[in-house]
């Protein structure tokens, strides 16, 4: 049991402590609950890395009036390749963490374990994919059609 | 495009701009080479190919990647299948009573089927090896033991065979459109199968506003084959009925 001074002592330390005070740590602590931003709508006209600004170029070659649409594949597949990005992380991360001692297994068991142990994860990141896939495979039609 | 240095059958802008695949360092070569021998096949004329191309080549190496992680499980698996099998099948250990055997004997320190088995590992390989462990018996069990385990696994594979279908069946739909429109010469007035029917019947309308005699069936079919004369043939109409 916590006497009165105690409990009024924390009370007074916490008003002092919680909480970041300045406007890096707001926006760090902004970030905590972030896992991987891939459940949040894409910003469109957001900046690219300049291989996929070449990718909606290359995909607008020969379609000027549909450069807006071409834009648009090419962030939809840099959304992509951040999923397979982070799940590959993950499938590292988890290889790196398996043991190894005895026996050694192979590469390509080690992966396997390492997959196996993060199928209920992969299956989450692929309902944001497929999200993503959906609107490329329709941005794709709608960039052939007249 | 310019056809890359390193692997000639990639075009360099593509490996720039699609940039490493995400795939572990092992599988990077054989990414590659699928996704050359897919190029081989469809023959990608823009980077829109590409596009469906490199997804295919994703999805299929994350198939074998699944598949890798469904034979570790059994792997994994077969240590408990081949205590069943020893503790079952009388017949490989004569004169040696099944039921008898303890966990102990084959390098267990504790053995229970519900939970976790400890391991002396280097003596249950040890004893495992010398019972022969790529026997098709001790395969089938481990398996059937690692199916509630691997019903994920399955999950995770069948979506990636159904994402390279798509791209694949996208792809070939892509190229038939883009067959049509060249052959037509051009935008066509109607997006669609109706393009082969319409074509024509626009070339008769035009002949017929300009007073040319009723059309067979062999020239309606003869437009139809290449729509993209259109335009000739309303020339040609107007010459002959201005020479009737």
């Amino acid at each position: 049991m916590v006497s009165d001074k105690q409990l009024a002592a924390n009370r007074r330390n916490a008003k002092r402590s919680t909480g970041p005070k300045t406007l890096a740590g707001k926006s760090t602590a902004s970030r905590n609950a972030l896992r991987h931003g891939l459940s949040t709508p894409s910003k469109l006209n957001g900046p690219l890395p300049l291989r996929y600004e070449k990718l909606a170029t290359a995909l607008a070659a020969g379609r000027a009036p549909k450069a807006d649409m071409a834009r648009l594949a090419a962030e939809l597949r840099f959304h992509l390749n951040q999923i397979e990005n982070s799940r590959l992380f993950q499938l590292r991360m988890a290889m790196a963490a398996m043991d190894t001692s005895f026996p050694c297994p192979g590469i390509e068991e080690l992966e396997g374990r390492a997959l196996l142990a993060l199928a209920s994860e992969m299956a989450k990141l692929e309902r944001y994919a497929r999200r993503l896939r959906s609107r490329l495979s329709k941005v794709m039609k709608a960039l052939d059609a007249n | 495009m310019v056809k890359s240095k390193s692997d000639p059958g990639i075009p360099a802008d593509v490996i720039e701009i699609f940039g490493p695949p995400a795939v572990l360092p092992h599988r990077v070569e054989d990414f590659y080479r699928l996704l050359k021998a897919l190029a081989q096949a469809y023959l990608p004329r823009e980077m829109a190919d590409w596009c469906y191309l490199w997804d295919i080549a994703m999805a299929r190496t994350e198939v074998r990647q699944i598949a890798s992680a469904k034979l570790a499980t059994i792997m994994l698996h077969r240590e408990r299948a081949a205590i069943e099998i020893v503790r079952t099948d009388s017949l490989r250990f004569v004169g040696a009573d099944p039921h008898a055997l303890t966990g102990r004997d084959i390098g267990l320190d504790t053995y229970d089927l519900s939970g976790e088995a400890k391991l002396d590992l280097p003596k249950t390989y040890a004893i495992l090896d010398s019972f022969d462990l790529s026997h098709d018996a001790v395969l089938d069990v481990a398996y059937i033991l690692a199916s509630p385990i691997l019903a994920p696994l399955e999950a995770l594979s069948f979506t990636n065979l159904g994402i390279a279908r798509a791209a694949a069946q996208d792809l070939e739909r892509r190229h038939e459109r883009l067959d049509r429109r060249n052959f037509h010469g051009g935008a066509p007035a109607i997006v669609g199968p109706e393009n082969y029917v319409t074509q024509p019947r626009i070339a008769r309308r035009a002949r017929s506003d300009a007073g040319a005699v009723k059309t067979d069936d062999a020239s309606d079919t003869a437009s139809a084959s290449d729509g993209r004369n259109t335009e000739g043939h309303i020339t040609a109409a107007r010459q002959i009925s201005g020479a009737e």
